[in-house]
């Protein structure tokens, strides 16, 4: 388990994480990743299922600290608003 | 096979559409011993690199094969001595095998079998079922085997002339595509179709007393250990199954075959395109936290290429659930020798009529697809009202 990152965490880590947690759930998608809109709803755009909805969120809730409530997830499906919820630790 | 204390093991048939192999990884050395359920190797299909298993305890004398070397189901590519090395101890060493793999018949083996003292009905049983009576562990007079010794493990086990009767026309078109997986799936749903008279039954469920358990549930535990509704769905569909077992089962030689187990088969999509359907043994008897932690398994490594042997063979019965995006309803196929296909569309709001209100719920269909040789409507109804009736009252899911 990783340490908890300050609230303040940088902004490009976190989007450097939240891509990466994309790309170990889903390695074949990683070429479409450079180019991802960061505004759109991305689980939508790169057809992600819920088994991978929980993958990517419980390496994200690990490598962050910060606990992802199930509540949470409608509001979270943008890369920006993904970030700035766990930069935020989780509010 | 002059030498009678070793034995060979051959290239497994993981799954009724593979004919040929190829190991692309030893996962153990020459000298090693290996128990029952270890992976020795890792082999190349058409459809997937899978983890194979060694279903006897030995020690590993030779490979016989090289690495990357494409054979035939049923070739050796290895060569045993049992742990305990004395000559008469072969039969001891070999454990029965509970659930076996869908072994091809080995037309080398035959000769071995004629040393294995064995009624002539378990003879011809095992060899309809591509089981080696040396495998197995007779209850008969002089220890000879019987047809009951053989039909405690050939209940999970589809029998040969199945796997065989994959005509060789089809197999050549298989191999010159440029497509396998696309092709494979091609064949065998061409041969679904075919051969099964499919009849079709349809239910909406209300899920919202579902969503609100899991809901309630998930949000008092940490990620990692939050349930999904598939995972509801298996356990679903593996009690309903367990209590209508016309459904679960094999329809083999003309007539069904009931399973002595509940394995559920889960469709997991590939997004590289194509299908794979792996199992989880026993669901019916999991907990539902067992079934989503087998579930999450199965979708990583089907995902990752990673599939164990023991995954891809000896489902009784197959979930295809379209997830929360796509379709309202799914008319499957059903997956031979099974009987019945259970499909899941994806949740929407829907006004409900509950107390002569109109209110909006989240709705599910579930369809069953089953085959119409081993049961009928009334069967399947059954098995649907029992599914609706388990998503209704969710704590009997755990």
């Amino acid at each position: 388990m990783t340490d908890q990152l300050p609230a303040s965490h940088d902004h490009v880590e976190l989007v450097t994480m939240i891509l990466s947690a994309i790309a170990d759930v889903a390695p074949e998608l990683e070429p479409e990743l450079a180019e991802l809109d960061h505004d759109i709803d991305f689980w939508m755009e790169l057809q992600l299922d819920s088994m991978d909805h929980l993958a990517v969120m419980t390496r994200l809730s690990e490598q962050t600290g910060v606990d992802i409530a199930e509540r949470d997830y409608p509001r979270l499906t943008t890369v920006s608003a993904l970030r700035d919820f766990l930069a935020a630790g989780g509010i | 096979m002059s030498n009678t204390d070793t034995f060979e093991y051959v290239m497994p048939s993981l799954g009724a559409d593979m004919d040929e192999g190829r190991v692309i990884e030893w996962r153990v050395a020459a000298g090693d011993t290996v128990h029952r359920g270890d992976l020795i190797a890792v082999v190349e299909t058409e459809k997937s690199d899978i983890d194979i298993e060694i279903w006897h305890d030995g020690i590993i004398e030779e490979f016989l094969v090289d690495v990357g070397q494409l054979v035939d189901v049923g070739t050796p590519i290895a060569r045993l001595r049992p742990i305990d090395a004395s000559a008469d101890a072969i039969t001891d060493a070999i454990t029965p095998v509970s659930r076996p793999q869908w072994a091809a018949p080995d037309p080398s083996r035959s000769v071995a079998d004629e040393r294995v003292p064995a009624s002539p009905l378990a003879r011809r049983r095992a060899a309809e079922r591509g089981i080696d009576l040396g495998t197995l562990r007779g209850s008969g007079p002089g220890g000879a085997v019987i047809e009951a010794d053989v039909a405690a493990v050939a209940i999970d086990t589809p029998p040969a002339d199945y796997i065989a009767g994959l005509t060789p026309d089809v197999l050549a078109v298989r191999r010159r595509s440029p497509d396998t997986m696309r092709a494979l799936i091609a064949e065998r749903m061409a041969t679904a179709n075919r051969e099964i008279p499919h009849y079709h039954l349809a239910r909406d469920l209300d899920v919202g007393e579902l969503e609100v358990w899991l809901a309630e549930r998930n949000a008092q535990r940490p990620i990692a250990k939050r349930i999904l509704p598939a995972a509801c769905y298996i356990r679903a569909v593996a009690l309903a199954a367990a209590r209508h077992r016309e459904l679960n089962g094999f329809w083999v030689d003309d007539h069904f075959e009931p399973a002595e187990s509940v394995n559920v088969a889960m469709a997991i999509s590939l997004r590289r395109g194509g299908l794979v359907t792996p199992q989880i043994e026993r669901a019916d008897e999991r907990s539902l936290d067992e079934v989503m932690a087998a579930l999450s398994e199965l979708v990583a490594a089907a995902r990752a290429g990673n599939l164990r042997a023991s995954w891809m063979t000896g489902a009784t019965i197959t979930i295809t659930h379209l997830g929360d995006t796509g379709a309202d309803l799914v008319h499957g196929v059903i997956s031979p020798p099974q009987v019945a296909l259970v499909g899941f569309g994806r949740a929407r709001q829907r006004p409900w009529v509950i107390d002569g209100e109109v209110v909006v719920r989240p709705i599910v269909t579930t369809t069953l697809a089953a085959d119409h040789r081993a049961t009928d409507g009334a069967i399947g109804s059954r098995f649907v009202a029992t599914l609706a009736d388990l998503i209704d009252r969710p704590e009997e899911l755990l």
